[in-house]
């Protein structure tokens, strides 16, 4: 297995006992009235009127000890069911950005339903994609339903384990009614959850009041969740990188303490995006070899606490497909050899912020070349082949022996769009790019792929309750 | 010469005097020292100085001289939220004793994020570099509900209220405070704007907003703007 350090142990205890500091000595301000209570219930220090909650390091450490060391993501369909833990890696796309780049002018613009229900089939249709994370945020639909919307289309549209963000209490139980009658009822969704829930804490060491209540109820009902934490170095951490992953720390592992005091034992994703904030281009960065270093250090802090970690590595800064999108994903790599096991945002641009369904066919790639360098290597007998040496001697030829037959192709990935031929052929069938040839193949998925339909009646009845759940929204606001 | 007539020779006149307590505010704020502000704007009072010439000799002065070396980027944005705390430090001990004048001069900006969103960078950001452009700013901080956007109208009679939302959940708070301003009857007498990573130029047409933002410079640019027209 893989073990790519840059902390040594005492760094990964000095980080450790700092992060335990902030929360004993800071803490967290939380919003939610009820997560104050159970905190307060389980012994930690609360000061209501700052909604702050101290919390003692054995609380923390008695919480970690509980969490689980693999998190199961089940889908529609079980053949693609994700066992995520160290020592494999799952890629996930392609973000709930209001933008996207237009396939057929290549220019930016707002993203619409029709967007959501493309995305959703191009993750579902892409090989080495794992998990279908969000799927826009169309704006030719009221705000206050667009989200409900998009989760239906992700039920529709793709027989993958899906991710929902947390919006509210009750964003979480109009999600978790909707896909309980995808599969049946509440009990067999609770048995192979499809769907699995994220919250964020507001850096620094912020849990706001929905998110919070939301997180809550997600647990409690069985769900599968992640709380990211995101803090970016010289803004909202100090701009030293070890003491901005100390705080990523402390803030992952408050919202992994009020997790497991709701249920013990409840699966849980370290969703880290600890990266800086670029000072010189006044924006957020998220292509920046710090990042790379940093994913590194929480790959090592994961496999510290026995947490599986999910974070960056596709997102690019660039606002195009091009050259520099592919050199920042040169950190999925190190990535995955740090043991990160979830690795994303596949398909996005623009720090994040924009949504390129070439560039998602261009991530599947590289998630396939990153998948095969995880995989390693066999060495035993029948793979270090010396009687096939010995038989084939000097100036012989391997290529047509009955071991190259037997394990040429297990041994070679298939590239589905990088040019690797002879330049004459190359030259021949029109001399295209890389982001030529993704194209193609992102048009043809969408032209060609369908996944795995909802029964008709399992499709009337999740319209329906979308219906009841926009009703709800639009008499509210 | 006499003892007397050697000491008075040797005091600076008092114009000298000004300039050099004004010279030394200036630099105080370019570089960066708040504490050192605040005392050298309360020494620049004793000595009996006008504050609105501490304001435009001492910190806008100093703070503008920020504000090049940001454009010819030999500072950053760390550099410019530091220099607008100062000013602010300083404003904050001035601000008793400035006429009027600079009520009608400077154009009041009220900013906040809205409710059920508690983000702050870009405010913060934006915060500080409309001070550095001159603009009196006053933030309500995050989660502000939208009667705290109304009662700011009536009370501080801004140029523009500007509201941020960072998600695409809370983006809808924009309109009820676009809304709420119109029922208040005090939608004409304000000017509104919109910003957050959430926020594109067709939802603030939609909404009605006077101009919107999703980066920096576009905040600033259009601030100044939307306060000239």
């Amino acid at each position: 297995m893989f073990k790519l350090e840059v902390l040594s142990k005492e760094d990964v205890d000095a980080i450790h006992s700092t992060a335990l500091k902030i929360l004993e000595t800071v803490g967290v301000a939380i919003q939610a009235k009820e997560a104050l209570g159970l905190l307060a219930n389980a012994g930690a220090n609360i000061d209501y009127k700052e909604k702050r909650a101290r919390m003692p390091s054995s609380l923390v450490q008695e919480c970690l000890r509980r969490a689980p060391q693999t998190v199961n993501l089940y889908a529609r369909n079980p053949k693609f069911d994700v066992r995520v833990e160290r020592g494999r890696v799952c890629f996930w796309g392609a973000g709930t950005n209001i933008w996207i780049i237009d396939i057929e002018t290549g220019k930016r613009r707002l993203a619409t339903r029709q967007d959501s229900f493309d995305v959703t089939r191009l993750v579902d249709a892409l090989e080495n994609i794992g998990q279908v994370n969000g799927a826009l945020t169309p704006q030719d639909i009221p705000p206050e339903v667009a989200a409900r919307y998009v989760h239906s289309v992700m039920l529709k549209n793709s027989s993958k384990p899906l991710w929902f963000p947390i919006d509210s209490r009750d964003s979480v139980e109009w999600d978790i009614r909707m896909t309980s009658a995808v599969v049946g009822d509440e009990d067999e969704l609770r048995r192979r959850p499809i769907i699995s829930f994220g919250t964020v804490c507001s850096s620094p060491l912020m849990f706001e009041e929905e998110h919070t209540r939301g997180l809550l109820e997600a647990v409690k009902r069985g769900f599968p969740v992640d709380v990211e934490s995101g803090c970016m170095a010289g803004a909202t951490a100090p701009a030293t990188l070890a003491g901005a992953i100390a705080l990523t720390m402390a803030e992952f592992l408050a919202g992994l303490t009020m997790v497991q005091l709701v249920r013990p034992g409840a699966p849980i994703l370290a969703n880290l995006w600890t990266r800086i904030f670029d000072v010189r281009n006044a924006n957020v960065s998220v292509g920046s070899p710090e990042f790379a270093l940093l994913r590194i250090c929480l790959g090592q802090m994961g496999q510290y606490y026995g947490i599986p970690v999910m974070t960056g590595g596709l997102s690019s800064d660039s606002k195009a497909a091009d050259v520099q999108s592919g050199y920042e994903a040169m950190s999925a790599f190190s990535a995955a050899m740090a043991g990160c096991s979830m690795i994303g945002e596949a398909g996005t641009i623009d720090s994040n912020s924009t949504t390129d369904p070439v560039k998602l066919v261009i991530d599947n790639e590289v998630s396939g070349m990153v998948s095969t360098v995880l995989k390693g290597l066999n060495v035993d007998d029948e793979t270090l082949a010396l009687d096939l040496i010995k038989q084939i001697g000097p100036g012989g030829l391997f290529m047509r022996t009955k071991h190259t037959l037997k394990h040429w192709r297990e041994q070679q990935w298939e590239a589905r769009i990088s040019e690797r031929r002879n330049w004459s052929e190359w030259e021949q069938s029109s001399s295209k790019d890389t982001y030529q040839r993704a194209k193609e193949r992102a048009k043809d998925i969408l032209k060609t792929h369908y996944p795995d339909p909802l029964p008709e009646d399992v499709s009337k009845l999740l319209d329906g309750i979308l219906k009841e759940a926009e009703k709800q929204s639009s008499t509210r606001h | 010469m006499s003892a007397h007539a050697k000491y008075c020779a040797r005091l600076k006149p008092v114009k000298q005097l000004s300039e050099d307590t004004l010279q030394e505010l200036a630099r105080s704020v370019e570089n960066l020292e708040s504490a050192n502000v605040e005392t050298v704007t309360t020494k620049a009072l004793d000595e009996g100085l006008k504050p609105d010439q501490i304001l435009e000799d001492g910190l806008v002065k100093g703070l503008k001289e920020i504000g090049r070396k940001f454009e010819t980027r030999e500072v950053f944005l760390v550099e410019m939220m530091m220099a607008a705390d100062a000013f602010k430090a300083g404003l904050g001990i001035l601000e008793p004793y400035l006429s009027e004048r600079r009520g009608k001069t400077t154009s009041v900006f009220v900013l906040g994020t809205v409710a059920g969103d508690i983000h702050n960078l870009g405010k913060d950001l934006v915060s500080a570099m409309l001070t550095a452009s001159g603009f009196d700013v006053r933030d309500l901080g995050v989660d502000v509900p939208v009667y705290k956007f109304v009662e700011a109208a009536k009370n501080m009679k801004p140029r523009i209220i500007g509201a941020s939302a960072l998600m695409t959940t809370t983006v809808v708070e924009q309109k009820k405070i676009v809304d709420a301003l119109a029922s208040a009857n005090l939608r004409q007498s304000v000017k509104f704007m919109v910003g957050g990573a959430a926020v594109s130029e067709r939802w603030a047409k939609e909404i009605g907003a006077d101009g919107w933002a999703t980066g920096l410079q576009d905040a600033i640019k259009r601030s100044i703007q939307c306060a000239h027209v």
